[in-house]
């Protein structure tokens, strides 16, 4: 006598925003009758945070795991003990969508170090000698358009950082290089600009390229975005970059002086409006990446600020 | 001994033939009594005989149609056809209907008009936005008929290298079942890394043919997968297939390679497609289904939304340059389920993507490919194709550069054979430019070709994909684009052989009335012709038709009567045939073109000319080779140069001797040029049969025809006793050498018998049969053909026939012929 116990939201895309009803039902599953010790939902959200064993060490990583920062809680009952019909019961359920007190709403993000992470979970008590039946359901949180702290809260500095950026990378521009090998590098100049690097997370990074020469051949003109997390501010931090996505936008020895759109789609679930808290951070950057022929390569960072809106 | 020997005979019309032993008597005719009464009864009628009358003008079109449609499967007709023709159907009757068949092919058959129609209706029904406008009409040469020529042009021997992935362990990780959402999307797009990154499993080289199959199993195992509901394993397919695109290696055979791997692509495009249209119809959760009329964009549920975002970002993701342009493009279609707008952003995005591609020939092989799925999804759209051809002509300089240079050294490939590999591409790119553009886009384009980048590649394809009405109005101008244009290694007779394809579909210009620059610089036009291609005999030989063409146009116009000015003009296309025809080599087509052009000199008064072109052929005929060889195979030249010499008989006639030139001057050049042929000449005899009965002609009062305007033998010596009696004397010596052969003939019967048979038959047409001793000669001869037994028993039979006729109908026929006829 398998029971299936499934949970289903009303929205298809699970997307939800601080103040709306997360509301859909709770479907019981049963061919024959079902006694249960009551059907309790609970609606759960909570920050993760994971020090890397890169930056404090594989014991410390072990045991500093950061407890997790709940800054949602609701638990509703669906059903006191008793028992189910056979066959389908759906069970009806909503819950306002509303942080504890003093915790902010984050957006969803699933990161290496930084989690942050919204569930509904249903769970059906049973008589003795029978498993309790369990079920779990993701939903997405994402920023109202008046809540996106860091867009609001930065807005004159929005619109100065809203401005195109230009860029010019020449053998002069690069750093980390040394007088001689300076010399040694084989002539280029690629000119161009970012339209902005506050960018929403639902449009693309968008901009362009002029490879205006290049005495060697290039081979790959790729972008490469860069996913920033810093945890545990207080006490001394741990940084982390990880490559998120890459993308060629040039590839072979691309025309001169012909305008190259740079054009990055930001991926879901791997990047979220900018956060920065007291207790972690997570950024953004786009690295453009200059490879030659000869696989010799040049990149030129851009910190970019995602926005929900 | 069987040359039948008779008395020597007295010709009527001698005077001095003493050395003569037999004589040709040559009958007088009245070609207008024969004329009237060989003549059929015929009565007026107001409508074409052949018409079948039952039938009403539309359904004549429409039967019309089937036929088109059926020429093929043996005529079988439906019984409605059959009811609504009657048994006989004349082809030319739809003709007459005021519709060309052409047309009517373009018209199909009512059951692949339904297919056809059902297929539009589903489309235009499921297509978002406005429906009318979603169409191409059937001036847009679609895709699918150029597909074949580009296969068949580009192929290699060479080996080719196929980058096959092992796309196993997709399947494991989908079989374990990720939990979450967010799992499932790492999961995925972590596959989709290994497939990118890591996970090559072979190399192959492989022949063309292998690699042929190779991506049929591709689009094969996509839609299995897809079937199987495997979708990020079609699209690993899909991107498998597009990076294949990106290797340009084996240069020669990426114009087919892009016709193969875009096929694939347009299935994916398809799948995904439909996927959505299923989704946005049937799944909407509560609501009765929505019929796909109705899809645009706030009727698609949220979850088909949802699966076409997917996409977008699936797709978005793609590390590589090439293989995201093809693939995004491929779905082009589905961003009309999100924004009923948006096409035009992708398709203007997409067109600046293709800017990233170095590699010349990959970027407009990937630029071709957006016109394509552009013009299929959003015809009305053009800005993009115009940005397309504006990045071309901009980039189109990489093709110097050193990555081509450096590549093309590597394959052996030379720089007119790379170019030619942009042809397809660039074709398309223009023919959707082109279609349904205005004349001033058109010029626009063509001034931005010339002002940019002015190469002869660009120029053909411009050729190529415009309407050949617009080429050939200003064809002119095109043929100054070619000269001025820089070749760039693209060989330039492609583009005179494409502006000649333009002018077979369409008329350059018709000539204005008056003779004025229009007809001279068309001469002038072939004679730099005939300095740019003197090499080339073809080239030539059309040259001197066309400049022949010319004159009689010319002759048109005047309607035969010449000014000084239009004369003056004849006479130098006259001039410019008789300079032109001695630089071919082949006889035959030398021969050919000197009796053309005597005809046309002769028809434009030009006696002098037609008397230099005649004469020329006449010298020319010894050198007539006896075989050549057609196919490998050697062949007797002997009907081909028999039906020359009946021909130049025939012109003969119409030519009138030239003053201070004794009478017949031109045929006894024709005799004696005959005479010259080496004597195992088979040929000869049957030529002087010819020369005979132009020598009959020539002897009649009035003449069977002439030129217009042109005064012939006839009339010049006014049936002169003494001319008369020249021309018998020519004939009598012409029976005589034909006798010989006759004689000659004798160690083979069946070539005897033959000979005989020709004899009298011409002898029964021209000779007069109540002249007793040539009557003789004529029943010897018939008695010789029917005694070597291999003589043709019909013709002997129609040939009695026929003089038994005549005799009865009361022509003098001597009784001692008809006693041997019967």
């Amino acid at each position: 006598m398998a029971a299936v116990l499934d949970i289903r939201l009303k929205k298809v895309n699970k997307v939800y925003r601080q103040g709306d009803m997360v509301s859909g039902v709770v479907v019981i599953q049963s061919r024959g009758e079902l006694s249960h010790q009551g059907v309790v939902l609970t609606m759960e959200g909570s920050t993760n945070l994971q020090l890397s064993a890169k930056s404090v060490g594989v014991f410390e990583a072990f045991y500093n795991s950061l407890k997790p920062i709940q800054i949602l809680h609701c638990t509703l009952e669906l059903a006191k003990p008793g028992k189910f019909p056979s066959g389908d019961t759906e069970i009806p359920f909503e819950f306002p969508l509303r942080p504890k007190t003093n915790k902010t709403l984050y957006e969803t993000y699933h990161g290496v170090f930084v989690n942050i992470q919204y569930v509904l979970r249903c769970e059906m008590k049973r008589p003795l000698l029978a498993k309790d039946l369990l079920k779990t359901c993701e939903f997405i949180v994402e920023y109202r358009d008046d809540d996106d702290s860091t867009a609001a809260a930065a807005a004159a500095q929005q619109q100065q950082q809203g401005a195109p950026l230009s860029f010019t990378i020449t053998p002069e521009s690069l750093r980390n290089v040394g007088e001689r090998e300076r010399a040694a590098i084989p002539g280029f100049a690629v000119r161009g600009r970012l339209d902005s690097t506050t960018c929403r997370v639902t449009r693309p990074l968008t901009g362009e390229l002029v490879v205006e020469r290049s005495e060697a051949p290039i081979k790959s003109i790729e972008l490469q975005l860069v996913r920033v997390e810093t945890c545990g501010c207080a006490e001394g931090y741990a940084k982390d970059a990880t490559e998120i996505q890459n993308i060629q936008i040039g590839e072979g020895d691309v025309c001169r002086g012909v305008a190259v759109p740079i054009h990055m789609v930001f991926p879901r679930l791997f990047t979220c409006p900018t956060l920065s808290t007291n207790n972690f951070k997570v950024e953004f950057e786009v690295n453009l990446v200059i490879i030659f022929q000869d696989d010799r390569l040049v990149t030129e960072n851009f910190p970019v600020k995602l926005t929900r809106f | 001994m069987s040359a039948p020997r008779t008395t020597p005979t007295s010709n009527k019309h001698r005077e001095n033939g003493g050395d003569i032993a037999y004589s040709w008597s040559i009958r007088e005719r009245d070609y207008e009594a024969e004329k009237a009464n060989h003549a059929l009864p015929s009565e007026e009628v107001f409508d074409y005989p052949l018409k079948p009358i039952c039938v009403s003008h539309g359904k004549i079109k429409s039967s019309g149609s089937e036929r088109a449609s059926t020429t093929s499967s043996s005529g079988a007709s439906t019984p409605k056809r059959a009811a609504a023709t009657s048994a006989f159907l004349d082809p030319l009757t739809s003709v007459l209907e005021g519709m060309d068949p052409l047309s009517q092919m373009a018209e199909l058959d009512p059951l692949s008009q339904m297919a056809i129609e059902a297929a539009a209706g589903r489309k235009s029904s499921t297509s978002l936005g406005s429906k009318k406008a979603n169409t191409l009409d059937d001036s847009f040469e679609p895709w699918k008929s150029k597909k074949g020529a580009i296969l068949a042009k580009y192929t290699t021997s060479e080996k080719l290298t196929f980058t096959s992935f092992d796309l196993s362990p997709a399947e494991k990780a989908i079989l374990k079942g990720p939990t979450s959402v967010t799992e499932k999307v790492k999961n995925r797009l972590e596959q989709l890394d290994d497939f990118e990154e890591g996970s090559v499993k072979e190399q192959l080289q492989l022949s063309q043919q292998e690699y042929v199959h190779r991506i049929d199993e591709l689009n094969q195992s996509l839609l299995a997968a897809w079937e199987q509901d495997q979708k990020v394993k079609s699209l690993k397919i899909a991107i498998q297939c597009a990076k294949l695109l990106a290797d340009a290696s084996v240069i020669q055979f990426y114009p087919s390679k892009f016709v193969l791997v875009t096929d694939v692509l347009d299935t994916f495009g398809r799948l995904v497609y439909e996927r959505i249209v299923d989704k946005a119809c049937h799944v909407a959760p509560g609501a009765a289904t929505r019929p796909p009329a109705e899809l645009s964009p706030e009727h698609v549920p949220e979850s088909a939304k949802e699966t076409c975002r997917n996409w977008f970002f699936k797709i978005a993701s793609i590390r590589e340059l090439t293989p995201r342009l093809y693939v995004e493009t491929a779905i082009l279609r589905c961003h009309g389920f999100l924004r009923a707008d948006a096409h035009s952003d992708a398709l203007a995005r997409l067109a600046a993507t293709a800017r990233g591609v170095g590699d010349p020939l990959v970027a407009l092989y990937a630029r071709a490919y957006l016109c394509r799925v552009g013009m299929r999804v959003a015809p009305t759209q053009r800005a993009y194709v115009a940005a397309c051809l504006r990045d071309i002509l901009d980039t189109y300089r990489q093709v110097g550069g050193d990555a081509v240079q450096n590549a093309l050294a590597l394959q052996k490939v030379d720089m007119a054979a790379y170019l030619q590999l942009f042809s397809p591409g660039l074709d398309w790119v223009l023919q959707c430019i082109a279609h349904g553009a205005s004349e001033g886009t058109l010029e626009e384009v063509l001034a931005q070709a010339r002002a940019r980048c002015n190469t002869a590649l660009l120029l053909n394809s411009v050729m190529t994909a415009f309407r050949p009405a617009y080429v050939a109005a200003r064809a002119r101008h095109f043929i100054e684009h070619i000269c001025d244009c820089e070749d760039s290694g693209f060989p330039k007779h492609l583009l005179f052989r494409t502006l000649g394809l333009c002018l077979v579909v369409a008329d350059p210009p018709e000539a204005q009335v008056s003779v004025g620059a229009d007809f001279e610089r068309q001469l002038s036009f072939c004679v730099e012709a005939r300095a740019a291609f003197s090499n080339l005999e073809p080239v030539l030989v059309h040259l001197v038709h066309t400049v022949n063409l010319l004159a009689i146009d010319t002759r048109r116009v005047v309607k035969g009567h010449h000014t000084r000015k239009t004369a003056a003009f004849v006479h130098a296309c006259a001039a410019y045939s008789f300079i032109t025809i001695p630089s071919i080599t082949n006889v035959f087509l030398r021969l050919n073109l000197y009796l053309v052009s005597g005809q046309v000199a002769l028809l434009n008064h030009c006696l002098s000319q037609a008397d230099s072109f005649l004469k020329a052929a006449i010298s020319l005929l010894p050198d007539a080779p006896c075989s050549i060889e057609i196919d490998g195979k050697l062949r007797s030249t002997e009907p081909l140069l028999l039906e020359y010499v009946g021909n130049l008989c025939s012109t003969l006639l119409a030519a009138p001797d030239p003053p201070a030139q004794p009478p017949l001057y031109l045929a006894r050049g024709l005799l004696n040029a005959l005479a010259t042929r080496g004597a195992g000449d088979t040929a000869r005899a049957d030529a002087y049969t010819h020369a005979l009965a132009l020598l009959s002609a020539a002897a009649q009062p009035a003449f069977a025809y002439c030129a217009d305007g042109v005064v012939a033998n006839d009339r010049l010596y006014g049936n002169d006793p003494k001319y008369v009696g020249e021309v018998a004397r020519l004939a009598g010596t012409v029976l005589n050498e034909l006798m010989q052969h006759v004689h000659d003939a004798a160690p083979s019967p069946d070539r005897q018998g033959a000979l005989a048979l020709h004899l009298v038959e011409v002898g029964v047409t021209h000779g007069d049969l109540g002249d007793p001793r040539f009557a003789a000669l004529l029943g010897n001869l018939w008695t010789l053909a029917a005694k070597q037994g291999h003589a043709d028993r019909m013709l002997m039979e129609r040939t009695a026939q026929h003089v038994k006729a005549r005799a009865a109908r009361g022509a003098p026929v001597a009784a001692e012929l008809l006693r041997k006829l019967a």
